[in-house]
């Protein structure tokens, strides 16, 4: 059950094929995470994922970036699942987006002094970040995840999502500013009493 | 240096996304406009949030799995 997984370089073709790609799933799994919202779905795509790889590494060139080819296959399996399991159209109305974002569609406000905005982050749930992401479009989320949180570049993530670097760049800019918009008037509505149950709540 | 133009160059530094030359103008920007310096630090301290809260490792199960398809299926 258990893969030897060679140093890279060495080996056949197919063991560099596999020690390439494999040490993306756990890179994989969070990002599946972020679609699904559902361990076990995640997992299932991640399965998947590697599936499909495997059947198509013809199709991949040793040394080019199998993070990207890799992370671009997960995301066309979950829309396509997603497109199956929803028959009708789906269109993304940015009008709420663009209202959220407002003005402050570059940066965050601009804080008093550095510490309470420091502190408010820092006090921040893992729960309460994930629900402001979850409300972000799939197109925000998987731009802010992937560079935020996978690290990676604009150019990997315009390959990824097949859009282009200014458009990564203008998502990633956008999303940000809407989560910290979200987060920050979820603060302030439990601190007024007046939405107690706003980050608790579903 | 008007700041609210800064605001674009900062999201893209915090990315890691500014050339040679614009992060050093930045980073000198920064070390004189206290406005700028609080908005980037808190950018980065957001990002780094992100990142420890939602990096994982993936279930052992999964990769028994996933070996399994590599050690099989995969070759076929």
């Amino acid at each position: 059950m258990t893969t030897a997984v060679p140093p890279a370089g060495k080996g056949t073709p197919a063991d560099r094929f596999e020690s390439e790609v494999l040490q993306y799933v756990d890179g994989l799994y969070g990002y599946a995470i972020h679609l699904t919202r559902n361990p076990d779905d995640a997992s299932d795509l991640v399965q998947e994922t590697y599936a499909r790889a495997f059947k198509a590494r013809s199709q991949y060139r040793l040394g080019t970036n199998a993070r990207a080819w890799l992370f671009a296959i997960l995301r066309n399996t979950f829309l396509n699942d997603r497109r199956a399991a929803c028959r009708s159209p789906r269109t993304v109305s940015c009008d709420w987006l663009d209202e959220l974002a407002g003005e402050d569609q570059d940066g965050f406000e601009s804080p008093r002094s550095p510490d309470p905005q420091k502190s408010f982050l820092a006090g921040l749930m893992r729960e309460d970040i994930e629900k402001a992401l979850n409300r972000l479009p799939e197109e925000f989320r998987s731009a802010v995840v992937l560079c935020d949180v996978e690290e990676m570049s604009y150019a990997e993530i315009s390959q990824i999502l097949s859009i282009p670097i200014g458009t990564v760049r203008s998502r990633i800019h956008r999303g940000r500013a809407i989560l910290r918009k979200l987060l920050v008037e979820w603060q302030s509505a439990m601190m007024e009493g007046s939405g107690g149950e706003v980050l608790a709540g579903g | 240096m008007r700041c609210s133009q800064e605001a674009s160059r900062i999201q893209d530094y915090i990315s890691g996304e500014l050339g040679r030359e614009d992060r050093m103008m930045l980073e000198s920007h920064l070390s004189g406009c206290e406005e700028c310096k609080t908005c980037a630090e808190t950018m980065l301290f957001f990002r780094s949030r992100l990142r420890d809260l939602f990096r994982v490792t993936a279930p052992v199960e999964l990769r028994n799995r996933i070996a399994t398809l590599s050690a099989g299926g995969g070759k076929s």
